[in-house]
């Protein structure tokens, strides 16, 4: 994990290609951050440690692991093992969000859909209140 | 955010709403197709699949500005995952019958949708 204070750099986790398209027109773009998206879990946990996030940003279902396996494995990394993590999901029960607030690192759950407009100001609030608490 | 970053931004929006609008069709195959097989052979799997991907289009319907979409698959899930959370037992004719409710209800929403505007609205955040 990058130790400078200013959030940059996200892995972003989403198999669908058109959210992946906002997602990043709205983090790159707007937010002026930069983001390398994974469409699969796997995919993440093999390019994880060359990039070195600042962020995890993680759909919750997918198919073959799904948001909270990947945070469970990305966990076991050196790179990753105490990167702030944010859920971003269309589920809506209030026990599914506290669910994955509990999960080790999550500093945020982002319903969807998002909007792009605010969806780095969302980010960079979630990442400098986990430093501020860190 | 000036007034020139925000058009261009606008118009990228509106642009990957056109892809989204184009792959809709194919997406709802899919879902179909997910559906009479499930309906074919019940299994957890095949229903954890369709519960997927009504999940996956109820968080990009919004985001791509069509709400009814996102809500009409919003509503197909969250009656597979009930049915999911029985240990998925085959459903009765009544609950089938509920099913394809749904199903026809998105497919019909989903043609009907013709995008007029590009989905993001302001940089107040009152959009998706």
């Amino acid at each position: 994990m990058s130790t400078q204070n200013k959030l940059k750099k996200i892995l972003y986790v989403e198999d669908d290609s058109c959210i992946q398209l906002v997602a990043k027109l709205a983090l790159e773009d707007v937010g002026g951050l930069q983001v390398m998206i994974c469409s699969s879990g796997q995919e993440a946990i093999g390019a994880a440690a060359d990039f070195a996030p600042d962020l995890l940003l993680l759909d919750v279902m997918m198919p073959g692991l799904d948001g909270p396996s990947t945070l469970q494995q990305l966990r076991q990394l050196s790179a990753t093992a105490e990167t702030p993590a944010i859920f971003m999901t269309a589920k809506v029960q209030p026990q599914e969000i506290a669910e994955l607030q509990q999960l080790p690192g999550t500093v945020g759950v982002i319903a969807k859909p998002f909007d792009p407009m605010t969806l780095a100001k969302q980010l960079h609030q979630a990442w400098n209140e986990s430093r501020r608490s860190s | 955010m000036d007034n020139t970053l925000s058009a261009e931004l606008q118009q990228r929006l509106a642009e990957l709403q056109a892809i989204f609008h184009a792959q809709l069709p194919g997406r709802i195959n899919d879902i179909n197709n997910a559906w009479q097989a499930l309906s074919r052979e019940w299994s957890a799997e095949q229903l954890n699949k369709l519960q997927r991907m009504s999940h996956s289009l109820a968080g990009s319907g919004g985001t791509f500005g069509c709400h009814q979409i996102g809500q009409a698959a919003r509503n197909l899930e969250q009656s597979l995952k009930a049915l999911a959370a029985q240990n998925n037992p085959p459903p009765d004719s009544e609950i089938r019958q509920r099913l394809q409710s749904l199903i026809d209800t998105l497919v019909v929403t989903a043609a009907q949708w013709n995008p007029q505007q590009p989905p993001i609205i302001n940089s107040e955040g009152s959009g998706a």
